[in-house]
């Protein structure tokens, strides 16, 4: 069998943009019309590179003399060993040299592309979504609200999933090809569902056991649910999960330090709220009454810390005037 | 501006009558000032022009531009340089002297520094020393002839910045809606005149103007002349300004405390039902109840409300108002949710109770404790919130608010706020509103 050599030209992300077939070497690459390749990117050579075998009988590309000459991994090389994987930068131009031995790797299992399965993860999707939207219509309806309500309800609940999903699939469409809005929406709705189950385990739980303390650092909790979908997200769109695992962590960081400077610059206080305000039905309380001898001792308590608050008060007052002054 | 005082607008707003009277009443409040302008009394033609020279208007204004930042009036008492005015016009004289400076202006257009010698924040007083003697036109003395209801009283200022003013009314009594009294009198007291004297035709000061009701018509409120003259009394012509008068003004807003407090808690608290609970109230003169029921037919739940608070303040600044309590009780019932919406909604009621909690220049920030508590039968969450006064040290704010625990489909919510305090006394009066609180009978 004849051996033929593909140059191929790829894009930034490592996509094929051309392929160039050759029987003989060495194969000339540049911006002059006399090369076998003719390259239009402006920080090539006229004459560029020289693609040919080395004495050992392996394909390399070897400079001539250009400027900006041949590049592996950001470095400047004289000549560079082609192997079928390795991408040289020429300019600012991606090549990748393989011989028809190349051996390709194995074929991909079609399991995307199932119709029912795409089907049923839109349809659980949609499911949770209504059921979501339900309780907690029901829950909040305090005015003896008719069924069109609870639709209508629903239908907002359903148009923001959808407008969510639509974005990152549009984003995925964009960046990787196919939409996957079915999986986005199963995400969104898994996120969602999340958040709400969550949050009504916080109330139960600082109520049930009076853990107040529980439920003034909620936002935060809410920050991680909200991290995690986003991560789900991404990784539909982009394979690098590791580098996802980081931004998402740094960014659900970021939030999480920026809810607690703000806090603590308008109030002087890390938490959330003031107070637990949450109320559930006498039967789900767990923890004990306190005599009013014991609430009296915590209002006691409390004198210190609203005393050490008002010295860190002036503290700050003093030291702001002093600085004002020339 | 710091012109008259509004600390009583509030409280009747929530009276239906009164806002209607208000709101029918514009044309007949123009009648009244017409007429008193059009037919002027030859009484208080010759009293303007014998107490011209003692009148005076009083204005602070900013050190950095000199632009005025609040006006208010004053009078020469005696032969003395010592002119009287309240305390609001120049609080911000006492408690930002750094910022703010004083100077007054007479009728003839003359104007002069102020010094600010003594400050009665319980009155709202205050006494200045002016470059120039009075005339000996306004009288203060220790034992001031009684008034009779209905006695022609006359009050001179400069209202609005416009020019000096008398007007004519009469004396209706004393109110003791505060803890200290002030004299009714019924005639047009305008923003701007607060500090301006209030005197019988002979000179013979019978007050000095302070506030009126917005809600009302020529419902005007005097400190009566006795603080003045007391206050008047305790400077000595050496008497010096004192350098700070944040920790006098201190001082005066603890000992208000202690009788607002020993009036309070002199006798236990009233009782009221609602539902099954009986919840404390503190029904006095200075403290009114005003009580509200929904029951809409559409609501899944109905609601009886009772509400008491106090209808006086101790201004200190525009910013802080103090010495004062309101106590506020929510019984909510429901026959149609179930226990969970009906908490949930309680949980709604039960939030954002605490009025702000960003940072001041006031007071601190809140400070809270909570707890299920168990007492008399009766079950609740309790949340006691503090702030500390910045300026004053010793005075707090507290809030109280409750949540009742222990019925699927009932709640008890209700809100106590004590206002310019001592840790000790707010402690001591939330004990006993706790322990007002109870079940006296078994819902059915």
């Amino acid at each position: 069998m004849r051996l033929f050599y593909f140059v191929e030209i790829l894009n930034h992300s490592g996509d094929v943009q051309a392929r160039h077939k050759f029987s003989d070497l060495p194969i000339r690459v540049g911006r002059n019309y006399s090369n076998d390749i003719i390259l239009d990117d402006p920080h090539t050579a006229a004459e560029h590179a020289l693609i040919e075998l080395n004495e050992h009988g392996k394909l390399i590309a070897r400079d001539l003399d250009s400027q900006n000459g041949l590049k592996l991994k950001g470095k400047v090389h004289a000549q560079v060993e082609l192997d079928g994987d390795t991408i040289v930068q020429l300019g600012r131009t991606l090549v990748r040299v393989r011989d028809s031995h190349y051996s390709v790797s194995a074929e991909v299992n079609d399991s995307s592309h199932k119709h029912w399965q795409t089907w049923l993860m839109f349809g659980c999707a949609i499911v949770m979504i209504c059921a979501l939207s339900l309780s907690n219509s029901w829950l909040g309806d305090i005015a003896n609200n008719k069924a069109s309500d609870y639709i209508m309800d629903m239908t907002k609940w359903l148009m923001s999933a959808a407008a969510w999903a639509g974005i990152w699939a549009l984003a995925n469409r964009v960046f990787s090809g196919t939409a996957n809005f079915g999986r986005h929406l199963l995400i969104f709705s898994g996120g969602i569902l999340a958040l709400d189950v969550l949050d009504q385990l916080y109330t139960f739980l600082g109520f049930a056991f009076s853990w107040e303390w529980f439920t003034y650092y909620q936002s935060h909790l809410q920050i991680v649910v909200v991290a995690i979908t986003i991560y789900f997200h991404l990784c539909l769109i982009n394979n690098k999960r590791a580098m996802l695992k980081i931004i998402c962590a740094s960014l659900a960081l970021l939030s999480s330090g920026l809810i607690f400077m703000g806090n603590y610059q308008s109030t002087n206080q890390y938490a959330d709220k003031l107070y637990m305000s949450d109320v559930l039905p006498p039967a789900m309380r767990l923890s004990r009454n306190h005599s009013l001898t014991e609430f009296d001792h915590s209002i006691q308590q409390l004198k210190a810390d609203i005393d050490a608050e008002r010295e860190k008060a002036l503290k700050e007052k003093a030291e702001k005037n002093n600085t004002n002054k020339p | 501006m710091t012109f008259l005082r509004f600390p009583l607008l509030l409280a009747c707003l929530a009276f239906p009558a009164f806002a209607a009277t208000s709101s029918s009443s514009p044309n007949l409040a123009a009648d009244q000032i017409s007429s008193a302008k059009t037919q002027p009394s030859s009484t208080a033609q010759e009293l303007y022009a014998a107490a011209q020279n003692d009148l005076l208007q009083i204005r602070v204004l900013l050190k950095n531009g000199h632009s005025q930042s609040g006006v208010g009036s004053g009078f020469l008492i005696g032969t003395s340089n010592l002119v009287i005015t309240n305390f609001h016009v120049v609080s911000k004289m006492a408690l930002e002297p750094e910022t703010y400076f004083g100077e007054y202006k007479d009728t003839q257009g003359k104007s002069g520094d102020i010094e600010l010698l003594a400050v009665d924040v319980l009155h709202d007083l205050a006494v200045v020393r002016i470059n120039r003697q009075g005339t000996g036109f306004f009288k203060l003395t220790e034992t001031p002839a009684p008034l009779n209801q209905g006695e022609h009283l006359y009050s001179l200022g400069n209202p609005l910045d416009l020019g000096f003013f008398i007007s004519e009314g009469t004396y209706n009594g004393l109110s003791h809606r505060g803890f200290s009294e002030q004299v009714m009198f019924t005639g047009p007291v305008n923003p701007g005149m607060s500090g301006g004297p209030n005197v019988k035709a002979d000179g013979q000061v019978a007050g000095v103007n302070v506030a009126h009701r917005r809600d009302g018509e020529l419902v005007s409120f005097l400190v009566p002349a006795t603080y003045a003259q007391k206050l008047f009394a305790s400077i000595t012509p050496e008497s010096k300004a004192p350098a700070d008068f944040k920790p006098i003004i201190g001082e005066q807003l603890l000992a208000y405390q202690r009788v607002m407090m020993d009036t309070l808690l002199a006798t236990p608290l009233t009782h009221k039902n609602l539902g099954p609970y009986s919840v404390p109230v503190r029904e006095s003169e200075q403290v009114r109840c005003w009580g509200s029921s929904d029951t809409k037919g559409e609501k899944t739940y109905n609601t009886d409300q009772i509400s008491c608070r106090m209808e006086s303040a101790i201004y200190v600044s525009d910013d802080l108002q103090t010495g004062n309590i309101s106590i506020h009780h929510k019984f909510t019932q429901t026959d149609t949710l179930n226990s969970l919406r009906f908490a949930l909604l309680m949980g709604k009621f039960f939030s954002n109770r605490v009025d702000s909690n960003t940072k001041d220049e006031d007071v601190t920030t809140s400070r809270c404790t909570e707890k299920f508590i168990g007492n008399n039968n009766f079950s609740s969450r309790a949340v006691v919130c503090v702030e500390a006064y910045q300026k004053f040290s010793g005075l707090y704010n507290f809030l109280l608010i409750t949540s009742s625990t222990d019925e699927p489909l009932m709640n008890l919510q209700s809100r106590l706020v004590i206002n310019g305090t001592s840790y000790e006394n707010g402690q001591k009066f939330i004990s006993q509103f706790l322990n007002g609180l109870s079940k006296t009978k078994e819902a059915k």
